[in-house]
């Protein structure tokens, strides 16, 4: 009997000190036992399209990408610089040559090892037509790819191609195994297999998908046992499944919402700046358009500080250029143009509109962009332009932008990349007149060739001397409204500890994420 | 009996032919471009690309041959494949679709137990107490937006007191029902506890139809000289409500009901979006946005289907209620 009492002793410190060495923190006398859970639920409001990474191109498929599949090389956000991942190394023997060397020992989740062949077979899966990814376009500069030996991939780009390092870092250049691939066929979008921390469980379509924790892991296992992304539309939702405590972590909170969850016990709301610029283009090929100082004048007119603080609740920077803080090449020296309402009845009265004009403003029928336009009408009035909204839904305005059939268009934009190029070969280099990017038709010919130059060359220094300069005329000639750069928000329970949501929910990462419950 | 059905099941053919006609001829002339939407923004729109895609995916046919092909590809009970996911229509739909029956099926019930009920009383207790409570509720019923009702649902009930959860499908409810036969509840539980805001969100407005209609209709019907000969035979009050007069009385009611699954499969949507249900309203919403062809068409023919088999039963039905009636 006595020992019995002994070994149940024994048994119960060994318990005890079995859970508070899993803990941070251990807790304090008289506290109760925090209880520690790895079951993790986040949080969208859109549904997924695919799993399949090479077959679609949107923000929700590409969190859950970043959860199955590895890319050859990772993007270290704090610092904004490429990092190791599938490749352990890599080499640029000539302009147009990368040579990677494969990580050895990487397990697919069904056991098979990757190989140079599985790196092969993906980048010509991504940019083979028959796959019609709309991210074909992140690779379709290389013109050959090789395995050399199982553990050495030789890339041959078409042309020098700076940025191309970060395109190898975008999720939808995810790795994938060929033999899969071959054996599922169109099945593989359903059976996902990558070599990422977490193995694909179920997709139930609309509602959610579950992921568990891959322990063969080449990066180490990740704590959490099991990772639930549920899909609910409504932001009300999603912040009352936040105070019920069903989900952990929520992405699509709205800045309205913000100040209240922030005074709500239990949740924490986390703000960081984000990678885009909001903004109006102009069509440049619509008067009264063409001519500088109408464009200066309505950049003049518009109070961005007001617009952040009323707009976006305070979560946003005025915009001076359109690459926003965290991408490679912004300018922190650039300053946004002052709001001044003389300067800009000054520019409209030397350019021939003392009295203001006339004109109408395309915007998506989107609440949030709805609302940045009723401000800006509203500030466009105080200089005597009068703008009509035209509050069109985003598929037909979008159709209308890329017919450049508008005076002046709403334009959110985003730089999954990180890099500048992303966004200034597509909105501001005069190749991409149109439906490519640069619906305004802007074109100043020593901006196109510095964009050039920032793409084609490999020197850090000059790239970055290249896109500061390109931003300092492109503001001088403003061909758009810069208006500012949003923070993002999200909310999560103060029991979910370690996770890191950088720039934007497609990276979160939940490598070392638990629940601590406490109760 | 038997030609009446089969002579209403061919009439389906022209209804399907022509519904697909609709759908295909309004979504290609709504401007937008799937390919263009695909890739959405922050995204370099490459024109060779674009082309290319579209190319792959045949939406650079001219629009007689895609929906020649899209017919041909229908009589072999292809619905083809999503422009958004790649993955074949008929899996989508199938994935989506028990979902939002569920949820329709359920308000259904919610509108006739309390509808019904509601509405048989307030015509037997006529300018009582009750019936007026029950008229002002109806009013209250019908009027409410779904939007602001069932986040009050929410609030109230998942979030301040939580006894149910605040959203999403627990368990699918047929799965959950045959489960109680191998002796489990706990998903049967799960199911039902997941349903029960949104159904009655769903069903609360069309309880309150049902309910404004059963009186009037009641009050119609007791006024009859049948229901003056029960009364006067002695019968009990309750036969003569229940048995006599409301078999009659639910005739204009059944019609309506009918009329009220399509309106609540088609405006679930809402609903939907607020429980995080993931039925096909808010699937057909998306591919609209994101005009995707083949699967916009599929929804569409599939909710014109169960609308139309829904009306042969209710049709079915008035000759249970009413044995005057006759099927030619």
């Amino acid at each position: 009997m006595k020992r019995t009492i002994v070994v149940a002793v024994c048994l119960l410190a060994a318990v005890a000190l079995a859970v508070t060495g899993c803990t941070r923190t251990a807790p304090g006398p008289g506290q109760p036992e925090p209880k520690i859970s790895k079951d993790i639920v986040l949080a969208m409001n859109t549904e997924i399209r695919t799993l399949d990474p090479h077959k679609s191109n949107d923000g929700p498929s590409i969190l859950t990408w970043n959860f199955i599949y590895n890319t050859l090389v990772d993007l270290d956000i704090a610092k904004g610089t490429i990092v190791p991942a599938l490749a352990e190394s890599w080499t640029h023997p000539d302009e147009t040559t990368i040579r990677f060397n494969l990580r050895r020992g990487v397990k697919f989740h069904d056991g098979t090892e990757l190989k140079a062949s599985d790196v092969v077979f993906s980048i010509k899966r991504l940019i083979d037509p028959a796959t019609a990814s709309p991210a074909a376009y992140l690779l379709n500069v290389i013109s050959e790819v090789k395995a050399d030996d199982d553990y050495t991939v030789t890339v041959k780009l078409k042309n020098p191609f700076s940025p191309i390092m970060f395109h190898f870092s975008h999720p939808a250049a995810s790795i994938v195994p060929e033999a899969a691939v071959k054996a599922l066929g169109e099945d593989f979008a359903r059976k996902p297999v990558g070599s990422g921390p977490f193995k694909f469980v179920d997709h139930v379509k609309g509602d959610r998908v579950e992921f568990a924790r891959f322990e063969g892991y080449w990066g180490g296992a990740p704590v959490p046992e099991k990772v639930t992304v549920r899909i609910i539309p409504e932001p009300s939702t999603q912040v009352a499944e936040l105070e019920a405590g069903g989900v952990h972590l929520a992405f699509n909170i709205p800045t309205h919402e913000v100040a209240r969850l922030q005074d709500t016990k239990g949740i924490e709301v986390l703000t960081v700046m984000g990678w885009s610029i909001s903004g109006f283009t102009f069509n440049l090929q619509r008067q009264p358009f063409g001519d500088v100082r109408v464009r200066q004048a309505l950049n003049y007119a518009l109070d961005k500080e007001a617009i952040v603080e009323h707009v976006e609740r305070g979560l946003g920077i005025p915009a001076a250029q359109i690459l926003s803080p965290v991408v490679f090449g912004y300018d922190p020296d650039l300053k946004p143009y002052p709001y001044d309402v003389a300067k800009a009845k000054q520019l409209l009265a030397e350019a021939g509109y003392p009295n203001g004009f006339q004109t109408r403003l395309l915007v998506w029928n989107i609440e949030r962009f709805v609302r940045f336009a009723e401000a800006v009408q509203a500030q466009l009035a105080k200089v005597g332009v009068d703008a009509k909204l035209d509050i069109i839904e985003f598929g037909t305005a979008l159709d209308m932008a890329y017919r450049g059939d508008f005076d002046i268009s709403i334009m959110g934009w985003g730089t999954p990349t990180l890099d500048g190029d992303y966004t200034m070969y597509a909105l501001m280099h005069s190749d991409n007149w149109g439906p490519a990017g640069n619906w305004g038709f802007y074109r100043n010919d020593e901006v196109d060739r510095l964009i050039v130059e920032a793409r084609t060359t490999t020197d850090i220094k000059v790239r970055e001397a290249a896109y500061h300069r390109a931003s300092a005329l492109i503001l001088q000639d403003a061909p758009w409204i810069f208006s500012h750069h949003p923070m993002v928000a999200y909310a999560k329970r103060s029991t979910l500890k370690d996770v890191e949501v950088p720039i934007s929910y497609i990276y979160t990462n939940l490598l070392k994420a638990y629940v601590q419950e406490d109760k | 009996m038997f030609e009446y059905v089969i002579r209403r099941l061919v009439h389906l053919v022209p209804v399907v032919l022509g519904v697909s006609l609709m759908v295909f001829l309004i979504m290609h002339l709504t401007p937008g471009d799937p390919v263009a939407l695909m890739f959405g923004l922050d995204a370099a729109a490459d024109p060779a690309l674009m082309e290319s895609i579209r190319g792959e995916l045949g939406l650079d046919r001219p629009l007689h041959v895609q929906y020649l092909r899209f017919l041909g590809n229908l009589a072999r009970g292809d619905l083809g494949r999503s422009l958004r996911t790649r993955d074949t229509v008929t899996s989508e739909i199938a994935a989506r679709l028990p979902a939002t029956m569920e949820l329709a099926v359920s308000a259904m019930v919610v509108a006739i137990v309390v509808g019904v009920l509601a509405g048989v009383l307030s015509a037997a207790y006529r300018n009582s107490a009750f019936d007026y409570v029950t008229t002002v509720g109806a009013l209250f019923g019908a009027s409410m937006p779904a939007f602001w009702f069932g986040l009050m649902l929410m609030f109230t009930l998942a979030v301040k007191y939580p006894v149910f959860p605040v959203s999403g499908r627990g368990f699918p409810l047929v799965s959950a029902l045959l489960l109680v036969f191998q002796g489990q509840f706990t998903q049967l539980a799960k199911a039902a506890s997941h349903l029960v805001l949104p159904a009655v969100t769903l069903g609360l407005p069309s309880a309150a139809l049902v309910a404004r209609l059963t009186r009037s209709s009641m009050l119609e019907v007791l006024g009859q000289d049948y229901v003056r000969t029960a009364r006067s035979k002695g019968l009990a009050e309750r036969t003569v409500l229940y048995r006599h007069a409301l078999k009659n009385a639910l005739i204009p009611v059944i019609t309506v009901l009918g009329l009220q699954f399509g309106f609540l499969l088609g405006g679930a949507v809402i609903t939907e979006s607020v429980f995080a249900w993931p039925g096909v309203g808010r699937l057909v919403i998306q591919a609209i946005q994101q005009r995707d062809y083949p699967l916009v068409q599929g929804n569409v023919m599939i909710i014109a289907l169960v609308f139309v088999g829904i009306n042969l039963l209710v049709d079915l039905t008035y000759g249970l209620l009413d044995p005057r009636v006759r099927y030619r």
